[in-house]
């Protein structure tokens, strides 16, 4: 038999040429690694999301996605919560990780449905003193960090920590939005963060007279931020669609499937 | 130096046990622990008496020994400190060869027949290194088994100087007549194979894992079985073992001589006392060379680092690798050596002087085969990361504080996931181990899409119809009237505009104090002042005469 020992793929061994040639070879061969990296490449800056969020998130020079080292604010009366998780999954899924402060009430179900990898997902609880040395150790080495502030930052608090997310590229989501108006609220970023989503309109189907059951949310979605690189602009967007996903509003006839109700029968 | 024709070279090699906490410097009776990530890395003889060993994780070391002492592993601490062997072993033979700090190695060729053969050379060699561990890091007793082994080939004499160490608590060195290694390693478990790479090389750790599973736990029934089939089932790797296994260790065959002029120096004006401002040259010296050897399609796994003073002292090392040295790992070592030199041998009266001059050289080469990291590296590189950030994290708030997410099943919105401590999840940098969502029917429960908010605690509501009688449900599940106004927790009340259920659930019913029965409503309340097409969605729940607001999807 063989000795597979010996065998090795390897330039030394099947390259006759000698020298020059073989080095412009591996030259070669090392910018086809770099080109065929996935990993977010230091130039673009970008971390990828959901196909269907990219509409939301365009930068001028055509690169779709969270912009490393930028803060994100999510805001609504109602739907913030399930855009902020799904602006999450697209890093998730391809390899970065995400941790979640100060929102003990997500639901994680939710999450999954959504495309967001839960096996890269942290959530962290400190107390509300500890909470800015903690976003901040997070940011070091978290490409996502979601955060909802029950007690306001404070200015100095909310540009150290911009600063801290510039520095290592990482991206912070200020998770804001009303709850349907429930519960406690979360308070916003003092200052303007870089982009600024706000669900303006969310408008469920599925429910009839006690029938059915709650299908989709068509919500507007308003695009804002300072920056400059961002035109105030409104997208539709199913948030989340039939299967608990986001996708792009279909054409309105025939997609909302006719209920019939139930009638008792003695 | 090429030896596949020759055989294996007979080797000395020295080793450790738990460097890390020789390096820390206290005395040895003490538990002292160090960890890397949260995880035990290596723990002195105080602290293996008191049950503890490397790889539990800090909280399980701390409850089988409270008083344990804990450290982070400082690696430049260790090369600092294992100067004080490699010094004592360089009166014996010119070139030392270090894998790593805590283990050393040197071809006896030379040196025993100069100090008259092998069994006089390792009995002085370790007599040497106890007195110089004992005079310098452990306050006149020695504060490590040491292990001395000659063997045939330097993996065996590894594998053999462990087995002294562990064995004897390394009181007389080990010396393996050529041709019988073979022999000693047979009794060996398999994974003493790895020889303290598994930690640094998953695949030699998922071999070595097999192997025992397959039913071949020593080494002596690893080496019985013919090569032609190892080969087959196991490939280069299993290769390698299975010639280390029988005794018949040999360089890797595509090992080369390095080109003579691949050498890089560097003149450091004016002498560096600093070992970070030689580091600084060092570590340009180290791109240089890595770049020299890439352009050649080559990569390093030996290297030889000369240091030399103004007045003449002169250091040379060899710093072996298992894989291939980067330039970062050229750098890293070229600063442990300037560094152990710099501080201990200063104080042991060998170096006089700044460092003036600094050199290079390849000693042993390999095709570069592909990049280090594994060829997508970005995801486990992120994963290794985020746990050490964790470990800092858990630091400032307590290990209970830091949670992912688990899937358990349930049927009320929130119960199908719960948050664990970080910790107790295996295999945290990402995959593998975790229950996985199934797609079990769950009758009760609430259709996808989930919602994205789940309150911990529910919050108390109030759901009346239009008369503004409280709405129920029946026994049957049947609805007592269509809900049309509803109030959370005592605010304004709020228009139902669409509503849909019951969802009846009725759990444990054979437990008289476990027995819960809910039923469920999906609603859908208007912004009170707001477009009536502007409604968020809720889960509310009924539950002996009281609703609750369970969920809201927002």
């Amino acid at each position: 038999m063989f000795d597979t020992g010996r065998v090795t793929a390897s330039i030394a061994e099947h390259d006759p040429a000698p020298g020059a040639d073989r080095r412009s070879r591996v030259e070669r061969l090392r910018a086809l690694v770099d080109r065929t990296r996935p990993v977010t490449l230091a130039e673009q800056r970008v971390l990828p999301v959901l196909p269907t969020l990219e509409q939301l998130l365009t930068t001028g020079a055509g690169a779709a996605g969270l912009r490393r080292g930028s803060v994100v604010g999510v805001a609504g009366y109602s739907g913030a919560t399930t855009l902020a998780l799904a602006l999450a999954a697209g890093p998730t899924r391809s390899g970065s990780w995400a941790a979640f402060v100060g929102l003990p009430e997500l639901g994680w179900a939710a999450a999954e449905e959504l495309g967001v990898d839960l096996s890269r997902v942290v959530v962290v609880r400190p107390t509300a003193s500890a909470r800015p040395t903690v976003v901040a150790a997070l940011l070091d080495a978290f490409d996502v960090v979601v955060v909802g502030f029950d007690g306001a930052p404070g200015a100095v608090e909310a540009r150290r920590l911009a600063a801290r997310a510039r520095e290592r590229g990482s991206v912070l989501v200020v998770v804001g939005g009303r709850i349907g108006g429930v519960g406690r609220s979360r308070r916003a970023w003092p200052t303007g963060t870089e982009v600024e989503l706000t669900v303006i309109e969310s408008t469920w189907s599925g429910l009839e007279e006690g029938a059915g059951h709650l299908r989709q949310r068509r919500a507007v979605v308003e695009v804002g931020g300072r920056g400059g690189w961002q035109r105030a602009r409104r997208v539709e967007l199913l948030l989340p669609g039939p299967a608990g996903q986001v996708s792009v509003v279909e054409e309105r006839s025939g997609a909302d499937a006719v209920v019939t109700p139930l009638r008792r029968v003695g | 130096m090429p030896s596949s024709a020759s055989g294996p070279v007979r080797t000395l090699a020295v080793w450790c046990a738990d460097w890390p906490t020789v390096a820390v410097g206290r005395p040895p009776g003490k538990p002292v622990v160090v960890l890397q990530a949260n995880r035990v890395v290596a723990a002195s003889p105080g602290a293996r008496a008191q049950g503890v060993t490397p790889g539990l994780r800090v909280r399980e070391a701390q409850a089988r020994c409270p008083s344990v002492e804990t450290h982070e592993r400082d690696v430049e601490r260790e090369a600092r400190a294992f100067e004080v062997v490699v010094s004592a072993l360089e009166q014996f033979a010119p070139r030392i060869e270090v894998a790593e700090p805590g283990r050393c190695a040197v071809p006896t060729r030379g040196p025993s027949r100069y100090h008259g053969g092998d069994r006089a050379l390792a009995g002085k060699v370790l007599e040497r290194v106890r007195t110089e561990l004992a005079a310098h890091l452990g306050d006149g007793r020695v504060p490590c088994a040491v292990g001395v082994a000659v063997a045939d080939g330097p993996r065996a004499a590894a594998i053999a100087a462990e087995e002294a160490a562990l064995h004897d608590g390394g009181r007389r060195p080990l010396v393996v007549p050529r041709g019988a290694t073979a022999e000693l390693l047979s009794g060996l478990p398999v994974e003493r194979l790895a020889g303290g790479r598994a930690a640094a090389d998953p695949a030699l750790d998922e071999l070595t894992s097999v192997l025992r599973r397959l039913g071949l736990r020593t080494v002596g029934r690893f080496a019985a079985l013919g090569r032609p089939d190892v080969a087959a089932r196991f490939g280069t790797l299993g290769i390698e073992l299975h010639r280390l296994a029988r005794g018949e260790e040999v360089e890797p065959p595509d090992v080369a001589e390095p080109p003579a002029d691949l050498r890089v120096t560097a003149a450091v004006d004016p002498p560096a006392d600093r070992v970070d401002r030689a580091a600084f040259i060092a570590k340009a010296l180290a791109d240089s060379l890595h770049a020299e050897l890439a352009g050649r399609g080559l990569a390093c796994t030996r290297v030889r680092v000369t240091a030399e003073t103004e007045a003449g002292d002169r250091i040379e090392r060899l710093w072996r690798h298992e894989g291939a040295l980067g330039a970062a790992d050229i750098a890293q070592r070229v600063r442990w050596q300037l560094d152990g030199w710099l501080s201990t041998g200063r104080s042991l009266g060998r170096c006089t002087g700044g460092v003036s001059r600094l050199e290079l050289a390849p000693d042993q080469v390999v095709a570069d085969t592909g990049l280090q990291l594994g060829f997508w590296g970005g995801a486990s590189e992120a994963g290794e990361r985020a746990v050490r950030a964790l470990a800092r994290v858990q630091a400032l708030v307590g290990a209970e504080a830091v949670l992912v997410p688990e899937w358990q099943g349930g049927r009320a919105p929130g119960e199908q996931y719960r948050l664990v401590p970080f910790d107790t999840v295996p295999h945290p940098t990402g995959g593998g181990g975790r229950p996985r969502r199934d797609e079990a029917p769950w009758p009760g429960r609430l259709p996808t899409p989930a919602p994205a908010v789940v309150w911990a605690a529910p919050l108390p509501a109030e759901v009346v119809d239009e008369e503004g009688r409280r709405v129920g449900v029946g026994g049957r599940g049947t609805i007592s009237a269509p809900p049309r106004r509803c109030r959370v927790r005592g605010g304004e009340w709020s228009t139902v505009r669409a509503w849909a259920g019951p969802w009846c659930v009725e759990e444990r019913w054979w437990d008289p104090i476990a027995h819960r029965r809910r039923a469920r409503l999906q609603v859908v309340l208007g912004e009170p002042g707001a477009h009536p097409s502007t409604g968020a969605a809720h889960v509310l729940a009924l539950e002996a005469g009281q609703w609750w607001l369970e969920a809201t999807y927002d």
